[in-house]
């Protein structure tokens, strides 16, 4: 339900390359050519001013034109739905033959909490499941270990064995209803628990239908809810493969996300290639393992964010279905029809998401879905308006899943199959987006894959080039967004967000694993651990099968992970951060040296600069909000200390007291604030350093704040804060603990 | 400038405040300030007893041993070293936290060392001083109380040094030993603050009780290392770290600098980097106790064996200042864990060899000398910026160089003299 935005609002503000966008402008103008009847009367109606004046630039760099003509389509003729290369659909139908599936992501705090929500969705209308996993279990960590303790339950639900999934479905029969499941880390235990718990409701394995997220790839990208290294975990992806399109050949064995990408901050051309290119990468992969490619790629979903850019996001969708078609013809050659297929599961953008003036969030997602509806995708999720304060509400949550029964049941949109076919722009729009992609997968390739791409942090640097880039046209008002740089609200009214007591779920869940702990038989849980460990070392034997053998041992998702983690490590992110881009990018000089100054009279009067160490607590991997602060604090003079992420507060405290840090600064987006910053300060206390200044931002909700000056934090920073001020307030208060004046 | 050494006992209201522990202490670094800014002046004008000093250590420059002389000197009263040397109260409390092995006590200590400020310079000196008398009579106890070793090592851009020191550092904390890391990163120099990210590259050394990492701003000064370096390691010693990594970014000519607060000067290449021994400079290799091929696995094992090969020949040429020590070139690689056991094995080996033969502390010794002339120079640079006549003589010579009235030459020179013609 509250998904993993990485979100615009941690102090993203003025950052980045203002000029380059407008250079855009001016190349692309000069290439367009008008109908000139057109040109004529147009430029009658606007006092003699340049039709081009009409035209805007995309943040993919494509020029969006006033008006198309027939002669924008390059004399291409018109395609027939379920005809390769598919563009239209991949079905002759469509929705008039069958419906989209309305599958809203939800779940959190304990099993039996989601598991009544399930069934009340349900039955309101929902037609398919998808569940959130709470960030500990995405991150392999049973709810006991001390590591999560802020994590569990918060994001999504905590599964840590086999009876806490078994409760989970507990009423909703498994072949009867697909389940989409978000994992990518702990894929392993997560899958063996769903099919055992299957097998235990009497369900057999090759009735099971849904789809299980598995893209490892993007998480190195964007999203950092991985495991184990890049390597081992391909050969888990291609494990999992190669047993599911034997035993599971109903179910989805990766649901590649372009989503996430988008979310990050990436314009549609390089979401679309990424994408495509991860999905590459995984056939590739398969193949190498000895999979044939009609055995592979009928089993690959995908999943796309839509944003606010409507005609864009049809295109996209639209070109996603004829690059992917294309690729896998031209590369794999198939037999069958079902390995060109690209179906697809959308979702509304949390970037565009407000917390400002949160109720606008209501019309942008219906907009949002119509997009993804034209644009024929196969099941969609539609955000909630409160995603950007905290967690949905029941109320939120109903508003959102009957955005899409309204446009199901009153609109009679869905009778129409690619009802833009053949619009002169959304033709033109699909051949530019689909050139413009193909042209960044060539250049994947060129590196040799999307694995190796990933290595060379490639990709990585174009998501945040763009990411920058499209910040830059919103701080410049290119870009309007209603409530934040256009038409600001005076008075915001303060709206309710769910509230979850983490204390309680993980007393709740480490009660569960004792019971289970005590009562399995601890011989056999260890025997089939060892088998797993072993399994990885050699590489013979299939690391699922080994691992539904653990989860009817009843072995936890901490063990099996464990287990694992022995032979393959685990993965560390290094940050990068580009130093001087904030200084270089801002346009009120004056600003910046007034602050810049007085943190150099900081530096004489107590003889250092003021050191800052920006950190992340638990296991939310969103690390763009400490990226920000590190390059832009530092431009401004103080020093600062980048912890690693995935800390704990007692960890987190440590390195402050370490490098003697004035003030530590906590970004977080995963609602586990409320656990994790007063542990921090109580740390701290403990190593006698609380004249430390604690400042955190995230995703905090107003009502929180009061909780978090009262537990001691010092400052708190909504989505959207300006680094400036921001860096201005935190001096402000190091020097009040210095008493420095 | 060497009223560093001087005795002067701290202002009486300075010693009234001496509540317990941390607020106190911040606050007396505070009421310091604000003495400091009235003392300054005074300061200021006695930087030039250098003039005088300055011809002694041309004769003499043997530096250690002078300390107690100078004080002597200055103070009327007879006393050993030892107790002339008042520390503030704060400072004593960290002293004692540091011999508590208190991290936050060596922390704030190591602040107090970098800091800019005067008066902290002094308690800073009083500090480590104080240090060396304890840890010298240490010694005389027991020697193996004092026993430590000192790991620099450096290396390009690029070739796992953070990885590097993650897995050997982590070994050593898991045989139970202590290990203070200080890792220099570079500064940004046009804009002064620095982005210190070593740690997040060292998550499972950081994350145990007994290590302590500390990042440390190069600011700009020539081979990575500051000023600072060597007092650092003396006070993780003094807190009972016994094994000291010294990290530092790039090779050029000066990054052996770190070799002169080091027992042992590793370097690590990478098969991948560029063309064998162009990339390093000679002048580097001939500094090496020990050159680690770091990333050694996956493609690169046997790429990495033939830079061995041609390594262990260039050595073989150059030789090492140990006459009978020859440095082994070692593969390893710290993602994969394989070959750091082996490397370690080869650094105790060093260790006890140089032990051996005595050229441990002959090298300290030696190493302790560049270290004062390094710092002379150092100090020599502070002083200057911080006495007003001078900088009134700089800034009203600095236009006219610049417009080409008088030559550098000149203006350098008579700044030059006139700074030593005041005592």
């Amino acid at each position: 339900m509250f998904c993993l935005h990485n979100s615009k609002s941690f102090l993203s503000s003025n950052f980045l390359v203002k000029a380059s966008t407008f250079q855009f402008i001016g190349r692309a103008l000069s290439k367009i050519k008008f109908n000139a009847q057109w040109e004529k009367l147009a430029k009658k109606e606007l006092c003699g001013k340049d039709p081009k004046s009409l035209l805007y630039v995309s943040p993919e760099n494509i020029t969006l034109k006033p008006v198309y003509f027939e002669e924008d389509r390059k004399g291409k003729k018109g395609e027939i739905p379920g005809v390769f290369p598919l563009t239209r659909g991949h079905y002759a139908t469509m929705y008039t033959g069958r419906k989209h599936t309305i599958r809203q992501y939800s779940g959190f705090s304990t099993a039996q909490e989601s598991n009544q929500l399930y069934k009340k969705n349900l039955k309101a209308g929902q037609t398919g499941l998808s569940v959130a996993f709470s960030l500990s279990t995405h991150r392999g960590y049973d709810s006991d270990n001390p590591r999560v303790a802020g994590d569990v339950g918060m994001a999504g639900v905590a599964i840590d064995t086999v009876e806490d999934m078994k409760i989970l479905f507990s009423g909703i029969p498994l072949d009867k209803h697909s389940v989409s499941m978000t994992m990518n880390g702990a894929v392993l235990p997560i899958l063996a628990f769903f099919i055992v718990a299957g097998e235990e409701q009497g369900v057999r394995q090759e009735e099971l239908r849904g789809t299980i997220q598995n893209d490892i790839l993007k998480e190195y990208m964007v999203r950092n809810t991985f495991i184990y290294p890049p390597k081992p975990s391909m050969h888990i992806i291609s494990d999992i493969m190669a047993y599911m399109s034997k035993k599971l050949p109903r179910y989805n064995t990766i649901s590649i996300s372009g989503f996430h990408i988008q979310e990050a901050g990436a314009d549609k051309s390089t979401e679309l290639a990424i994408t495509i290119a991860d999905g590459l990468e995984y056939i590739d992969a398969a193949i190498k393992h000895g999979l044939d490619i009609d055995d592979v790629a009928p089993r690959l979903s995908f999943f796309f964010g839509v944003g606010m850019d409507f005609y864009m996001e049809i295109a996209k969708l639209r070109a996603a279905r004829r690059l992917w078609a294309k690729l896998i013809q031209e590369k794999y050659h198939p037999k069958k029809r079902e390995s060109l297929m690209l179906r697809t599961h959308c979702q509304t953008s949390g970037w565009s998401l407000t917390e400002q003036d949160p109720y606008n969030n209501i019309i942008r997602t219906t907009i949002e879905a119509m997009a993804a509806m034209f644009g024929q995708t196969q099941s969609l999720h539609t955000d909630s308006f409160d995603e950007a304060i905290g967690l949905p509400t029941e109320f939120s949550s109903r508003l959102a899943r009957n955005t899409q029964v309204i446009l199901q049941e009153e609109t009679n949109i869905p009778k129409v199959i690619d009802p833009w076919g053949g619009s002169y722009l959304m033709e033109s729009l699909t051949d530019q987006l689909e050139e413009k992609a193909l042209e960044f997968i060539k250049e994947i390739e060129e590196l040799g894959g999307m694995t190796k791409a990933i290595a060379s942090g490639i990709p990585k640097l174009r998501i945040e080039a763009t990411a920058a880039r499209k910040q830059a046209r919103i701080d410049s008002g290119l870009d309007t967004i209603v409530g934040v740089n256009k038409f600001h609200l005076e008075n915001e009214e303060p709206i309710e967000a769910r509230i979850i007591d983490n204390t309680q779920v993980r007393l709740e869940q480490i009660a569960s694993i004792k019971k289970v702990k005590q009562e399995r038989n601890d011989k056999k849980a260890m025997e089939c651990l060892q088998a797993i460990t072993e399994c990885a070392k050699t590489g013979e034997g299939n690391l699922l099968d080994l691992s539904i053998h653990a989860a009817r041992a009843r072995c936890t998702v901490g063990e099996i992970s464990q287990a694992l983690e022995k032979v393959y490590g685990r993965y560390q992110l290094t940050h990068s951060i580009v130093q001087g881009a904030y200084k270089g990018s801002f346009i009120n000089k004056e600003d910046f040296d007034n602050l810049a100054n007085q943190v150099e009279d900081f530096k004489t009067k107590v003889g250092r600069r003021p050191r800052i160490l920006a950190g992340k607590l638990g296991q939310d991997g969103h690390d763009r909000g400490i990226k920000v602060i590190a390059s832009g604090f530092s431009d401004l003079g103080f020093d600062v200390d980048v912890g690693p992420l995935f800390q704990t507060p007692h960890e987190l405290a440590k390195d402050a007291v370490t490098s003697d840090v004035d003030c530590i600064g906590v970004s977080s987006l995963a609602a586990g604030h409320k656990t994790l910053l007063p542990d921090l300060i109580s740390e701290l206390k403990k190593m006698g350093a609380d004249d430390i200044v604690v400042i955190c931002g995230g995703v905090i909700p107003h009502k929180d704040y009061n909780y978090l000056y009262e537990k001691g934090v010092h400052l708190v920073f909504g989505p959207g804060t300006k680094i400036l001020k921001c860096a201005q307030r935190t001096l402000n208060k190091i020097k009040e603990m210095k008493k420095i004046y | 400038m060497l009223s560093y050494f001087s005795t002067r006992k701290p202002t009486p209201s300075h010693q009234k405040t001496s509540v317990p522990l941390l607020r106190t202490f911040v606050n007396a670094t505070r009421q310091k300030e604000m003495h400091s800014k009235q003392t300054q002046r005074k300061t200021q004008n006695t930087t030039f007893n250098l003039g005088v000093k300055k011809k002694k250590v041309q004769k003499n420059p043997i530096p250690q041993q002078r300390k107690p002389k100078v004080s002597q000197k200055q103070t009327t009263t007879k006393t050993p070293t030892f107790q002339v040397l008042t520390l503030s109260p704060s400072t004593e409390i960290l002293l004692e936290g540091i011999k508590n092995g208190d991290r936050r006590m060596l922390s704030k200590a190591i602040t107090l060392v970098e800091s800019e400020l005067e008066r902290d310079h002094k308690q800073a000196t009083n500090l480590l001083t104080r240090i060396i008398e304890e840890r010298r009579e240490l010694a005389q106890i027991d020697p193996k109380s004092v026993d430590t070793f000192r790991v620099g090592i450096t290396g390009p851009p690029g070739t796992g040094k953070s990885t590097f020191v993650e897995t050997l550092g982590t070994n050593l904390c898991n045989e139970g030993h202590k290990v203070a890391v200080i890792a220099i990163d570079p500064s940004s120099r046009k804009t002064g603050g620095s982005v210190l990210g070593d740690r997040s590259r060292m998550v499972n050394l950081g994350a145990h009780e007994n290590s302590f990492i500390r990042p440390s701003p190069s600011r700009g000064i020539a081979g990575g290392l500051s000023v600072h370096t060597s007092d650092q390691i003396l006070l993780c010693e003094h807190a009972g770290y016994t094994h000291i990594i010294v990290e530092t970014v790039g090779v050029g000519q000066t990054e052996v600098s770190v070799a002169d607060v080091t027992d042992m000067f590793m370097l690590l290449i990478s098969p991948g980097g560029g063309d064998v021994l162009q990339g390093i400079k000679k002048g580097v290799v001939e500094y090496a106790d020990m050159i680690v091929i770091n990333k050694c696995d996956g493609d690169m094992i046997q790429r990495g064996k033939m830079i061995q090969y041609e390594y262990k020949n260039a050595i073989q040429l150059l030789g090492h200042q140990m006459g009978d020590w020859i440095p082994p070139v070692l593969t390893a690689s710290s993602l994969m864990k394989i070959g750091i056991q082996d490397v370690w094995k080869k650094a105790l080996e060093f260790k006890s060899h140089s032990q051996g033969n005595g050229s441990f502390e002959t090298r300290r010794a030696t190493k302790r000398k560049n270290e004062f002339w390094k710092k002379l120079y150092e100090f020599l640079k502070m002083g200057l910026h911080r006495s007003e006549p001078t900088m009134d003589l700089i800034h009203k010579l600095e236009p006219m160089v610049e417009k080409g009235i008088i030559s550098s030459r000149k203006a350098s020179s008579d700044i030059v003299n006139q700074i030593f013609q005041y005592m």
